[in-house]
């Protein structure tokens, strides 16, 4: 059997998170250019989601 | 006497017998085979009719018997026999068809004894058209359902034979039912018979030995027959669509419905690995083809629905299977139990639960028969259709809804059959928006704000009130404000602002409730540390949370590495006591900054800090101001701030105008002053819970579940006291579902539901393809909403791994997945149903700790419990901890009664007090190991009655074991059912006492066998008069 397929993704806020790659994607949500399995994609995202403020609490701060 | 010939009996009859064993008196076995015959038979023909069947088929004139411990088939020469008959053909139609509905259902629901003649019974009678009837109901231990087609195509041939006067088109029989039976007997054995179960042993190997099917309740501690069925019709079409898609995938219809099944069982029970029952006809030569008897053997098929494939994928692994399956189908089942050996657990049934047959052909039986032998099985047929379910299991509800969610999933598949098996609707859209929409209906206008707004709004509105009594001595409101917003303007001086975090390593104090305030007030979120934590931990934590400052008390500042600004009195004295204005601080400060940060111990990894927003507290707190009156009243504050749980006793009151109370539960300070209005405990605290210290108005219970058997006591002593369940994570701001037992309002035993989620948040209960279970169905716990925590601090992975998307909210939110597993209750609230990862399992049977815990707690003299699965000795081991009176074996006897076989703790410790964490939680790892698990090895007691001496001589001489001591069990020595057969036929013929199978298995242990042995004859004593019982033992005194 196949190892699932996860996609790193993103919403406005700039909020990481993953999602199997077989399913349709929640509205507000997009595809943030990786994919693999589980830990790889969490492992990624360790590795871009520097900041873990929301986007509109980073924007109204600076 | 008839004359009578003895053969074995066949496998099939075998296997009947013993299941029959369980409980004889249960006509779960009847078979109805009913029969109009035709205009121009009347009742002696009729009757001739049935004897000319009866005399070609020795199955027939078979009963069952066992012989010196061997069970045998006796066939006895044909003797004409009159039937019963009635005459109704003068009443009207209506009053014949209710009359004809109670012989019917007289006549199947009567059981048949096994050994005596014959196995079946008959009832003729006259219907209003003149025509005859026949009722005819036999044994499956002689017939099965290819046998009711052959029984209908005789009587119909002899009818037709009768009215014609021409020799009866019935085919010649070769052999009879014993010749088949004692052929097999010589076939299935040896290497055969090692070859078959060679295949067996190997596809069964870690299938799970019970499904997951989540049930309405515990397993009863002793499976028995009773059952109730849902019939219903397909929805028009369906079955052809099934046929179509069957023929377009080298497949036939059943095993569409098969693996619709699979593929049902395991999107409701999670179970990727998926065993059903299926029939073999077992009919396989032609000389087999015309008889009448019991051939049917079941057979286990496997299903893998792992890595969800899609239904076409699933269905070609099903037919694979099957195929496979089937060319061992003749493997008798029983021996397949023996060899595969699954737990013994007399409250399941072994290898298989669930069931599908497809009997395109023969319609149901008219008569419910109020059994069932599966916990689940379907019968499809092209008419009426059914779903058979073990009523000590399901409720109709629940079997109604599985019903609706196979029809729906079946009319999904054949329209899509690419679809993944995950994606597949199981839900109506009613049901769908109830669980989603209308139980989730929670939206409430909050403004949002900061907790800073909210009490500084409180200390203006009543500078004058008591905020805080600690040690006896209050502080108002304007002092706590103005004291934290000295604090507040040296921390901002110090670096501390919005996003940064300050760490507070204070006791319980003044001083730690005046720089939480003073935290926040400076836009920084606090990070409690509790003192009493080991180095090492205060270490990683201060570490891990980065603080741009670490404020201790003089007491503590050595437990802090590093620099710390030490709380000595003076401290901030120079500062302005104004309220602080975003002009003050760094940056300005906004709701959806961080609040706290607090450090939450998973079950695996490293302590994470839960960042929760200001925002989110708001909304948290605004729900429990609503919720909680007590909170404007004296809140005792007792456990520590590290724990989440506290913010409701803290920050509730002092944004509700309300008094924190500081002290210990065993503090005198906890007591001055009276009892308060309002506290927040765990279940563990509650056997600690002093009258004195019981609040007057909210008694708020959360983080662990609970049971209305820990909440009993407390109850019935304070009944005018609301009681609220609070669940939440800490990652959803302290509770996030709750529910409220009102005053006066009993409290039901089992799990207390934890109710409905509070304002503007979701709780999602999800399947693995986190599509929304049905009520009742168990759910992964998600929750979505306005208290969801930003996320673990500098933990970006984990973070992203736990807040999901959420596929049923506004674009772009999060849903947090508790790792909690629930279900919706019919009336919308939900039920806590453990921790998904610690369901734990002892050699392979699902522990339920609650179920255990509950059962302890029932025996009136224990006064807390807990139960663990233990490690110590290297296999999993259930223990039990109690806390009181009561009596080792009292307790044990209590838990047989209640619970399964393998949810009774092999081993009880009795404590002084079940061990708490710091935060009052029950502290599993601090749980002592047993003295020892079980009787230590060599550990003989010789037998100490003369019931337990027979009894041990028998398990020694059926199991081949030298030495059998009162304590030993029959299936741990090596017994299996077939021996344990022979053992209570030799039982029986020592004692001559009624011992049924069962008794085997629900005693297996010498002493307790021979004790239902002695109460057996002394309830047969009871029945006897004096004289009867002094003849009686004169006898036994002659032959002795």
């Amino acid at each position: 059997m196949a190892e699932p397929r996860f996609l790193v993704v993103r919403n406005d806020e700039e909020q990481y998170s993953i999602w199997s790659a077989d399913r349709d994607l929640p509205a507000g949500w997009h595809d943030a250019g990786f994919a693999g399995s589980r830990e790889e994609c969490l492992a990624h995202v360790d590795t871009v989601w520097t900041d873990m403020r929301p986007r509109s609490v980073r924007e109204a701060n600076s | 006497m008839s004359q009578e010939w003895t053969f074995p009996a066949s496998f099939a009859q075998e296997r009947v017998w013993m299941a029959n064993q369980l409980d004889p008196g249960s006509p779960v076995f009847n078979v109805s085979s009913p029969w109009l015959f035709p205009a121009g038979i009347d009742v002696d023909a009729a009757t001739d009719i049935v004897n000319q069947v009866v005399a070609r088929h020795e199955s027939l004139r078979t009963h069952l018997r066992v012989d010196d411990g061997a069970l045998v088939q006796v066939v006895q020469a044909h003797v004409p026999v009159p039937l019963p008959a009635d005459d109704l053909s003068g009443l009207p139609r209506a009053d014949y068809l209710e009359r004809l509905a109670e012989f019917r259902a007289e006549l199947a629901r009567t059981p048949i004894p096994l050994d005596e003649p014959p196995l079946w019974r008959a009832r003729l009678v006259r219907n209003p058209d003149g025509l005859v009837a026949l009722l005819f109901v036999v044994h499956h231990a002689v017939f099965d359902s290819h046998s009711a087609v052959l029984f209908i195509q005789e009587v119909a041939a002899f009818s037709e034979a009768a009215l014609t006067g021409a020799p009866a088109a019935v085919p010649e029989l070769p052999i009879q039912y014993a010749d088949f039976a004692v052929w097999q007997r010589g076939q299935l054995t040896g290497v055969e018979l090692d070859r078959q179960l060679a295949f067996w042993v190997d596809h069964l190997t870690g299938a799970p030995p019970v499904t997951g099917l989540p049930l309405d309740r515990p397993r009863p501690a002793q499976l028995d027959f009773a059952g109730d069925e849902v019939r219903f019709d397909l929805p028009a079409g369906l079955l052809d669509r099934v046929g179509g898609l069957a023929a377009g995938a080298s497949a036939t219809p059943y095993m569409v419905l098969l693996a619709g099944f699979a593929a049902l069982l395991s999107r409701i029970s999670g179970d990727t690995d998926v065993v059903v029952g299926v029939s073999t006809a077992g009919r396989e030569s032609q000389e087999l083809a015309s008889l009448i008897g019991m051939f049917v053997n079941p057979v286990a098929l496997r299903c893998d629905v792992s890595g969800d494939p899609t239904f076409r994928e699933l269905l070609d692994r099903v037919r694979d299977g099957l195929l496979n399956a089937m060319e061992h189908g003749q493997t008798p089942f029983q021996e397949i139990v023996e060899a595969v050996d699954p737990q013994r657990d007399p409250s399941v049934q072994p290898i298989f639960q669930t069931a599908l047959n497809f009997i395109p052909d023969s319609g149901l039986d008219p008569v419910e028969l109020g059994t069932t032998k599966d916990d689940l099985a379907f019968d499809i047929t092209t008419e009426e259709s059914r779903l058979v379910y073990r009523t000590g299991l399901f409720d109709r509800s629940t079997a109604e809804a599985i019903v609706d969610r196979y029809v729906r999933l079946l009319d999904a598949v054949v329209a899509d059959p690419d679809r993944p098996v995950g994606a597949l609707p199981l839900l109506a859209d009613a049901d769908r928006n109830r669980v989603l929409v209308t139980w989730n209906d929670t939206a409430h206008e909050v403004p949002p704000s900061t907790v800073v707004d909210e009490v500084q709004r409180q200390a203006a509105a009543t500078p004058d009130a008591t905020a805080l009594v600690c040690d006896g001595v209050p502080l108002t409101y304007a002092e706590l404000n103005t004291a934290a917003n000295r604090l507040a303007r040296l921390l901002v001086s110090r670096g501390a602002g919005p996003e940064t975090r300050v760490a507070l390593a204070l006791p319980r104090s003044f001083e730690l409730v005046v720089a939480i305030l003073a935290v926040l007030k400076s836009g920084a979120a606090y990070v409690p540390v509790d003192t009493a934590y080991p180095a090492n931990r205060i270490a990683y934590l201060l570490e891990d949370a980065e603080p741009t400052l670490v404020v201790a008390a003089p007491e503590t500042a050595a437990l802090v590495p590093g620099e710390a600004l030490v709380l000595d009195g003076e401290v901030g004295a120079d500062q302005s006591d104004v309220d602080l204005t975003d002009a003050d601080r760094r940056a300005p400060l906004r709701p959806e900054h961080p609040a706290y940060v607090l450090y939450t111990s998973g079950s695996t990894g490293r302590p994470k800090g839960v960042v929760v927003e200001h925002r989110a507290a708001t909304a948290y707190l605004a729900w429990a101001r609503h919720t909680y009156p007590g909170l404007t009243g004296t809140a005792l504050l007792h456990s520590p701030i590290s724990f989440d749980l506290t913010v409701t006793g803290l920050l509730g009151p002092l944004t509700a105008g309300g008094t924190v109370r500081l002290a210990a539960l065993d503090d005198d300070g906890a007591w001055v002053g009276g009892r308060p209005a309002f506290l927040k405990v765990t279940p563990s605290h509650l056997p600690l819970l002093e009258p004195e210290l019981s609040p007057t108005t909210d008694l708020v219970i959360g983080g662990e579940a609970l049971t209305g058997e820990q909440l009993a006591g407390w109850r019935a002593a304070h009944p005018d006291v609301a009681v609220i369940n609070e669940y939440g994570p800490t990652e959803a701001t302290v509770g996030c579902v709750a529910a409220r037992i009102a005053p006066g309002e009993p409290v039901v035993a089992g799990p207390v539901p934890i109710g409905a989620p509070t304002w503007n948040m979701r709780a999602l209960l999800l399947d693995a393809a986190l599509q929304p279970v049905p009520p009742g169905v168990v759910g992964d716990l998600y929750v979505a909403g306005a208290q969801l925590a930003r996320g673990y601090h500098r933990r970006p992975g984990l973070t992203a791994e736990r807040f999901l998307p959420c596929p049923y909210g506004p674009p772009g939110e999060r849903m947090y997945a508790t790792g909690d597993l629930a279900r919706w209750r019919a009336d919308g609230t939900l039920e806590y149903l453990g921790r998904r990862d610690e369901q734990v399992k002892v050699r392979g049977m699902r522990i339920e700790l609650g179920e255990i815990e509950a059962a302890l707690l029932a025996h009136p003299d224990v006064r807390a419990a807990a139960a663990a699965v233990r490690v110590d000795s290297g296999e999993p081991v259930l223990v039990g901890y109690l806390v009181g009176p009561a009596a080792e074996e009292s307790v044990r006897a209590e838990l047989a009664r209640e619970l399964p076989a393998h949810l009774v703790p092999a081993a009880l410790v009795r404590l002084d007090a079940l061990p708490l964490t710091p935060n009052g939680k029950l502290d599993r790892a601090a749980l002592p190991a047993p003295a020892s698990t079980a009787p230590a090895e060599g550990s003989y007691l010789p037998p100490r009655t003369a019931a337990e001496a027979l009894v041990a001589e028998v398990y020694a001489e059926i199991l081949q074991v030298e030495k059998v001591g009162a304590l030993d069990d029959f299936f741990a020595l090596g017994g299996n059912s077939l021996r344990g057969m022979r053992a209570m036929a030799r039982i029986r013929a020592e004692v001559d006492v009624e011992l049924p199978m069962r008794a085997l298995f629900s005693s297996p242990v010498v002493a307790d066998l021979a004790a239902q042995i002695e109460e057996r004859i002394a309830a047969e004593l009871d029945g006897l008069s004096d004289t009867e019982v002094a003849a009686l033992l004169a006898a036994e005194e002659e032959s002795s």
